[in-house]
C-alpha cells in the first residue's frame, strides 16, 4: 500500500517534466510564407528540477537538458546548403522549405530559477499551395499539448479542425491541441472564382460555338473570303494552344517533378509562383495568356543551365523555313510547266520521291556526309565563323530542306500541267502560234493554284523535315530546341517550339489563301 | 478481295502478311538475345602484333622481363635487346654447348636472367652489363628463389650429387655469388617451391621441407607426381602437391595432411596466380582447380604446351597448331592464332602483359597485346548470318526481333487512328450543321502542330524511355484528324443516296443509319487513311529514335540505324541497310496496299466522287490518296 502511494507520489512529481504547457501560433501571411511560433513557459518548479549545482541559475547545460526534455521535437532535414524542410509542418501534403535564417530562438541566459521564464522558437518558412480553392494544414508536435492559434488572410476561411474548444477570435482561429494540429481552410476568393470561372468558361464555349457558326463553311467569296480564313485560322489557333497549355501543364506529372530535371530547388519554386502551378485552372490558365501575349511566356528558356537564345533561333529557323519553301515551291511549278510530256512520273519525279520516300534523318545524314569531303562547306555548314559564313549556312540548309520536301509539291504541279497542256485553251494557243514561254505563263498560273492549295498541309512535312535537318547540321534553331527540350524534359523549350510551329503554320496558311485569292480569279469574284 | 488486286497489291499484301508472321514467330526462332549477347571474344579480337623483331641469327631459347629480351643464339651468343628502342643492348659470346632455357631472379625493380650448360651456371646482371658464372658440373635442372622466398636471393641447382643453393647478390663488392649450402639426394626432384622461410622440394616418393640453410626441417613419404606450390596469403600455411589424381595440402610447419581435392586426371605440374591454384594434367587438360569442391572450375582440353607467370595476369596455350590467349580469371580465350610456333614468353610492359611468340624459323619474335584488337562490327559470316553491331551484338536477331516493336507501334496507331478518325468524321458529317463545323475546326487546329512536336509533346509526358507509345499517342494526334477530314468528306456524300434516305423513311435512328448504311460504304477509305497513318507512325518513330529517344532495351529498325550512327559505323552496309530496307519495304507496301485500296474502292466503283461537296477538301483528299 505504502509502495504504491509512493509511487502515486512520484508519478505525480514527475507530471511536470513530461508536460509543459505551450502556446503555438502560427500566421500565414499569403499563399507563399507562413510563419509558426512556439512559447513554452517554465515554471520554478520545473527550472528547479534541472538546476542540478543549486545556484540558483541555469547554464547552458542544464538549459540545453531541460529543452531536450520540455520542448517539442522539431525536425529539419537539410535539402541544399542553407535550406531546410520542416518536416513537423505540411501543407496540401507537401512540407514547406526554409532557410537557416529563419529558425529563431528566443530564450534568456543563464537562466534564473525563480520566476516564470520563456523559451521560443520562430521559424519564417516558405510554401506552395495546390491548384483549389481549400487548403490542409498539418503541424505535427508529438507529446506536445497546449494552445494553438491561427492568423490566416483576409478571405479565408476555416472549414475543419481538430483543436478543442476552437473559436474564431478577431482575426484569428484558436483551441487547444494535443500532438497534433489540421486545420482546413477554404480561400473564398478562389471559392467564388472557381464558380464564376466555370460559368465563364461556359458561356465562352457558347460563344464560340455560335462564333464557329457564324464561320461555317458555305459559299463565300471576295475579301470575305479572306476575313473568314484569318478568323478561322485564328481561332484554330487558340484551340491549338490552349490544347498545349492542358498538354504541357495540366496532365502528366505534377510540376515539381516536371520541371524537376532543369533546375534547383529553389529556382522550381520560382516556376512554380511565375506559371501559377499552384493556382486553379483558371488562373492558371490566364497566366498563361497573359504570359503569351506579353511574350514572357519566353523568358522560360533563359532558366536553367543552358539559355538558349531565343531572337537567334527563331529568326535562322524562320529563314530556312521560308527560303525553303520559296525554293521548293519555285523550283517544283518551274520544272513542272516547262514542257509537255506524255508521261508525268519523269526522274525528277523519281529522284524527288525517292529523297522524300527514306527517312529524313538518313537522308540529310547522307548529304552532310557528302559535304564532309569538302571541308570548306563543312566548316561552313557544322560551325559557321560570322555573319556571312551564317548567311551561307542558311542557304544551303534552306535548298537541302527544298530538295528533300519538293516531292509532293512537284508530282502535284507536274500532273496538273500536264493535264493542263492537254486543255483546248493551250492547244488553241499552240495554233496560233503563241510562243511556248507565253504558253508556259497561262499553265504556270494554272497549276500554281491547287499546289498552294496542298501547301497547307506540305508545311507540316517541311517544318519536321526541318528538326531533323537542324539536329544534324546542329543548326541552333526552334527545331533544335524542340530536340535540346525534349531530351532535357525541358517544357519551356518544347513550349516555346511548339508555339514556334504553330504560329509559323497558321501564318503560312494565312499566307496561302492570300495567295490564292490573288491567283484564283473564282476566289476573287 | 486478294483475287481481284493487281500484281503489286498481291505483292504488298504478301508482305504485310510476311511481316506479320515473322513478328509473331521472332520468340520461336533460334535466335540470340537482340541486346544482352555478347560475341565471344574469340570472335571478335584478333591478335594484334604490338612489335615485329627480326633477328639474323636463329633464337634457341629467350625470356623476357620488362622492356629487356634475353636471347640465346644458335651461334651461342647471348643478346640482350631492347623492345623500346628496338636494338642490340649488348652480346656475349659464350661457350659451345647446350644452353638451359633462360629462367629471371627478380630482384626488384631488376630481373635477371638465369642459365646454365653442362659446366656452368650464368647469370646476367644488365645494370652492370656483366655475365656473372659460377662452376656447375653436369646441371641438371634450375630453380630460382622468387617471391615469396625472402630468407635470401638466389637459386637452386640439380646434379648427380643432389641440390646446390646459391646466393646472389646484386649488390655486394665481390663475389655477388656465393654458394650456400648442399644437399644431397639420388632423385631429381619434381619441383621446388618455398613459403617465406621454407623451401619444399617434392620427389616421387617424399617431400622435404628445408630452412634458408639446407637443414630438413620434415620430411613425408607418399607418392607424388608434381612440383609443390604454396599460395602467399598471408596467414596461409598450407601447400599443395598432387598424387597422381588427388591434389593433397600439407601443412608447411610439420607436414601434416589437412586435405584432398580429387582431380579427373593425374596432374602432373601446379601453378598459381593471386589466391587461385592451376593444374595441367597428363592429358593435356589446363584448368583452374577448384579449392572447395573437386575438380576443375573451368579448364581447356588438348593444351600441348602453356607459359604462366605467377606474377601476370594472362596465360598462352599451344593447342596444336594453335596459339590462344587466356584470361585466367575465367579461363577465357581473349583471342587466338593459327600458327606453328617455337616457342613463347608471357612478359608484363609497364604493368601490361604482353605475349611474345617465337616464329617457327626461330629468327622472328612477335609481341601480342594482351586484349587483342576489336575488330566489330563483324561484317556478315557463316556464325552471324548479319554480322554484330560495335558491341559483338548479333545483328541479325536485333532485325527480326525489331519486327514485334514496329508491327505493334504499325497495328495500335492503325487501327487507333482507324476507330477514332472513323467515328470523328462519321460524327461529323452525319450531322452537319454545328457539329460538323466544331469538329471540322477542331480537326483543322489539330493539323497545325507537325507530328514532330505532338511527338516531343508525348515524349516529354510519358517520359523518355517510352517512345514507343508516345509514337503511337503522337501519330494518333497527328494522323486522326487527317482521317476524320476524309471520312467526313465521304460521308456527307454517302448520306445524300437514297438508299440512306429510304432508310431513313422507314425509321431507322442516327446510329442505325450511321453504322448500318453509311459506314459499309465509307471503310474503305478509312481503311486507306489508316494504313497511311501506320507508315507514318512507323518513320516517325525512325525518326524519333534518332533523335536519341528510346528504350534501349528493346531494339527498333530506328534503334539500330541510329546506334550505328552514333558509334561511328553507319558506313557498315549490315548495320544500315538491313533495317532501313525493311521500313521502306513495309511502308511502300503499305503505301501500295491504300493505293490499291483506294482505286478499287473509289475508282472503279465509279463513286460519285466527281461530284465533290467541298472542292478545297474534296481535292485535298485526293492528293492524300495518291
Amino acid at each position: 500500500m505504502r509502495k504504491i502511494a509512493l509511487l502515486l507520489i512520484l508519478v505525480v512529481l514527475l507530471l511536470p517534466m513530461a508536460s509543459a504547457q505551450e502556446e503555438v501560433a502560427c500566421r500565414i501571411t499569403d499563399r507563399y510564407n507562413a510563419s509558426l511560433s512556439i512559447h513554452i513557459d517554465l515554471s520554478s518548479e520545473t527550472k528547479r528540477m534541472y538546476d542540478h549545482d543549486s545556484s540558483g541559475y541555469l547554464d547552458r547545460a542544464e538549459i540545453d537538458e531541460m529543452i531536450h526534455d520540455v520542448a517539442p521535437r522539431l525536425n529539419f532535414t537539410p535539402i541544399m546548403n542553407y535550406y531546410y524542410f520542416f518536416e513537423n509542418v505540411s501543407l496540401d501534403g507537401r512540407k514547406p522549405m526554409l532557410s537557416i535564417n529563419d529558425i529563431i530562438l528566443n530564450y534568456t541566459y543563464p537562466m534564473p530559477v525563480n520566476g516564470t521564464s520563456t523559451y521560443g522558437i520562430i521559424t519564417n518558412f516558405t510554401f506552395y499551395l495546390n491548384g483549389t480553392s481549400d487548403h490542409v494544414l498539418r503541424v505535427s508536435l508529438p507529446g506536445a499539448h497546449g494552445h494553438f492559434s491561427i492568423w490566416l488572410p483576409d478571405d479565408v476561411v476555416v472549414l475543419e479542425s481538430n483543436l478543442a474548444n476552437a473559436r474564431s477570435v478577431g482575426g484569428h482561429f484558436e483551441g487547444s491541441f494535443s500532438n497534433s494540429i489540421f486545420i482546413r481552410f477554404r480561400e473564398m476568393h478562389y471559392f467564388w472564382m472557381n464558380i464564376y470561372a466555370t460559368g465563364l468558361a461556359g458561356i465562352f464555349v457558347v460563344l464560340f460555338v455560335f462564333v464557329a457558326y457564324k464561320l461555317r463553311g458555305g459559299q463565300v467569296k471576295g475579301i470575305k473570303l479572306l476575313v473568314r480564313s484569318v478568323l478561322r485560322n485564328l481561332v484554330a489557333l487558340f484551340i491549338i494552344l490552349t490544347l498545349l497549355f492542358y498538354l504541357l501543364w495540366v496532365i502528366g506529372p505534377p510540376p515539381s517533378v516536371r520541371i524537376g530535371g532543369i533546375s534547383s530547388l529553389f529556382v522550381r519554386f520560382n516556376i512554380i509562383k511565375y506559371y501559377h502551378l499552384d493556382r486553379p485552372w483558371y488562373d492558371q490558365y490566364l497566366n498563361w495568356w497573359h504570359l503569351l501575349l506579353t511574350g514572357r511566356i519566353a523568358e522560360g528558356v533563359t532558366w536553367g543551365k543552358n539559355p538558349v537564345d531565343l531572337t537567334y533561333s527563331a529568326l535562322v529557323s524562320l529563314s530556312i523555313f521560308i527560303l525553303a519553301s520559296v525554293f521548293s515551291y519555285v523550283l517544283a511549278i518551274y520544272l513542272a510547266v516547262r514542257e509537255r510530256a506524255e508521261r508525268n512520273l519523269d526522274v525528277y519525279a523519281a529522284g524527288f520521291l525517292a529523297l522524300y520516300s527514306i527517312p529524313t534523318f538518313y537522308a540529310a545524314l547522307v548529304i552532310l556526309h557528302f559535304f564532309e569531303g569538302i571541308p570548306a562547306v563543312y566548316s561552313i555548314l557544322v560551325a559557321p565563323k560570322d555573319a556571312m559564313q551564317e548567311g551561307i549556312r542558311i542557304l544551303i540548309s534552306s535548298l537541302i530542306l527544298a530538295v528533300l520536301t519538293i516531292a509532293r509539291p512537284y508530282l502535284i504541279s507536274r500532273s496538273l500541267a500536264m493535264r493542263e497542256y492537254h486543255e483546248p485553251y493551250v492547244r488553241t494557243l499552240h495554233a496560233i502560234g503563241l510562243e511556248p514561254r507565253k504558253i508556259k505563263k497561262f499553265v504556270r498560273r494554272t497549276t500554281m493554284i491547287p499546289s498552294i492549295t496542298d501547301s497547307a498541309l506540305n508545311f507540316g512535312w517541311i517544318l519536321t523535315a526541318q528538326v531533323f535537318l537542324e539536329v544534324i547540321f546542329k543548326v541552333e534553331g526552334m527545331g533544335y530546341i524542340l530536340f535540346r527540350g525534349t531530351l532535357n524534359g525541358n517544357p519551356f523549350e518544347i513550349q516555346i517550339a511548339i508555339i514556334y510551329f504553330a504560329v509559323v503554320m497558321i501564318a503560312a496558311s494565312i499566307f496561302a489563301d492570300v495567295i490564292i485569292y490573288f491567283l484564283d480569279p473564282r476566289v476573287r469574284k | 478481295m486478294i483475287r481481284d488486286m493487281s500484281i503489286a497489291g498481291k505483292f504488298a499484301f504478301t508482305v504485310v502478311v510476311i511481316y506479320l508472321v515473322v513478328a509473331l514467330i521472332v520468340p520461336a526462332l533460334p535466335l540470340r538475345d537482340p541486346m544482352a549477347y555478347r560475341a565471344p571474344p574469340t570472335d571478335i579480337f584478333v591478335p594484334e602484333a604490338k612489335g615485329i623483331y627480326n633477328f639474323s641469327f636463329k633464337i634457341e631459347n629467350m625470356a623476357t622481363y620488362g622492356l629487356a629480351m634475353y636471347i640465346i643464339s644458335s651461334q651461342n651468343q647471348f643478346v640482350v635487346y631492347d623492345t623500346s628502342e628496338r636494338r642490340e643492348m649488348h652480346r656475349a659470346e659464350l661457350p659451345p654447348d647446350n644452353y638451359s632455357d633462360l629462367q629471371i631472379l627478380r630482384i626488384y625493380p631488376n630481373g635477371y636472367p638465369v642459365f646454365y650448360n653442362s659446366h656452368n651456371v650464368y647469370l646476367y646482371d644488365q645494370s652492370k652489363g656483366e655475365m656473372l658464372e659460377v662452376d656447375a658440373e653436369n646441371t641438371s635442372a634450375l630453380w630460382v628463389l622468387n617471391d615469396p622466398f625472402n630468407a635470401f636471393r638466389g637459386f637452386v641447382t640439380y646434379n648427380r650429387t643432389g641440390l646446390h643453393a646459391y646466393e646472389y647478390d646484386p649488390y655486394a663488392f665481390f663475389n655477388p655469388i656465393t654458394h650456400a649450402w648442399d644437399f644431397a639426394c639420388n632423385d631429381r626432384p619434381l619441383g621446388i617451391h618455398y613459403t617465406y622461410k621454407i623451401l619444399l622440394i617434392s620427389f616421387s616418393r617424399e617431400i622435404v621441407a628445408l630452412n634458408s640453410e639446407g637443414e630438413v626441417i620434415w620430411r613425408i613419404a607418399g607418392n607424388f607426381t608434381s612440383n609443390p606450390v604454396y599460395i602467399p596469403i598471408y596467414g596461409s600455411s598450407a601447400f599443395y602437391v598432387a598424387s597422381t589424381n588427388t591434389i593433397l595440402s600439407y601443412s608447411t610447419a610439420n607436414g601434416t595432411l589437412l586435405g584432398r581435392i580429387s582431380m579427373p586426371e593425374q596432374v602432373v605440374r601446379l601453378e598459381y596466380y593471386g589466391q587461385n591454384l592451376y593444374a595441367y594434367t597428363s592429358d593435356g587438360t589446363f584448368g583452374k582447380v577448384d579449392l572447395l569442391a573437386n575438380g576443375f572450375s573451368w579448364k581447356i582440353d588438348g593444351v600441348d604446351s602453356y607459359v604462366m607467370n605467377p606474377f601476370i595476369d594472362g596465360m598462352g596455350i599451344v593447342q596444336g597448331e594453335r596459339v590462344e590467349f587466356i584470361l585466367i580469371a575465367d579461363g577465357t580465350a581473349q583471342w587466338g592464332l593459327r600458327e606453328r610456333i617455337s616457342g613463347m614468353d608471357i612478359g608484363e610492359q609497364y604493368h601490361v602483359p604482353y605475349l611474345f611468340v617465337l616464329s617457327e624459323n626461330r629468327s622472328q619474335i612477335i609481341q601480342y597485346s594482351y586484349s587483342g584488337k576489336l575488330i566489330t562490327p563483324l561484317p556478315p559470316n557463316n556464325k552471324y548470318l548479319l554480322g554484330t553491331d560495335f558491341a559483338g551484338r548479333d545483328v541479325l536477331s536485333q532485325l527480326l526481333w525489331s519486327f514485334r516493336s514496329e508491327i505493334y507501334i504499325a497495328a495500335v496507331s492503325g487501327i487507333a487512328v482507324l476507330v477514332l478518325g472513323t467515328l470523328w468524321g462519321l460524327v461529323a458529317g452525319y450531322f452537319s450543321g454545328l457539329p460538323d463545323d466544331l469538329l471540322l475546326m477542331l480537326s483543322d487546329s489539330m493539323l497545325f502542330i507537325p507530328a514532330i512536336g505532338y511527338a516531343a509533346l508525348m515524349i516529354y509526358i510519358l517520359g523518355i524511355s517510352h517512345h514507343i507509345e508516345a509514337t503511337i499517342l503522337a501519330s494518333i494526334f497527328a494522323l486522326s484528324p487527317l482521317e476524320a477530314r476524309a471520312v467526313r468528306n465521304y460521308t456527307k456524300v454517302i448520306k445524300e443516296k437514297p438508299y440512306v434516305e429510304s432508310a431513313k423513311g422507314m425509321g431507322a435512328g442516327s446510329i442505325r443509319v450511321m453504322f448500318g448504311y453509311i459506314f459499309p460504304e465509307i471503310y474503305g477509305i478509312s481503311l486507306v487513311y489508316a494504313l497511311s497513318a501506320t507508315t507514318m507512325a512507323l518513320l516517325l518513330e525512325v525518326g524519333i529514335s534518332f533523335l536519341g529517344f528510346g528504350n534501349y532495351t528493346i531494339p527498333t529498325w530506328g534503334w539500330m540505324v541510329t546506334n550505328a550512327y552514333f558509334t561511328g559505323y553507319w558506313d557498315r552496309w549490315w548495320l544500315v541497310l538491313p533495317p532501313l530496307f525493311l521500313l521502306w519495304l513495309i511502308v511502300y507496301s503499305l503505301y501500295l496496299l491504300s493505293h490499291e485500296m483506294y482505286i478499287r474502292e473509289y475508282v472503279l466503283r465509279a463513286l460519285p466522287s466527281k461530284r465533290p461537296v467541298n472542292r478545297e477538301s474534296a481535292e485535298e483528299d485526293k492528293n492524300l490518296g495518291a
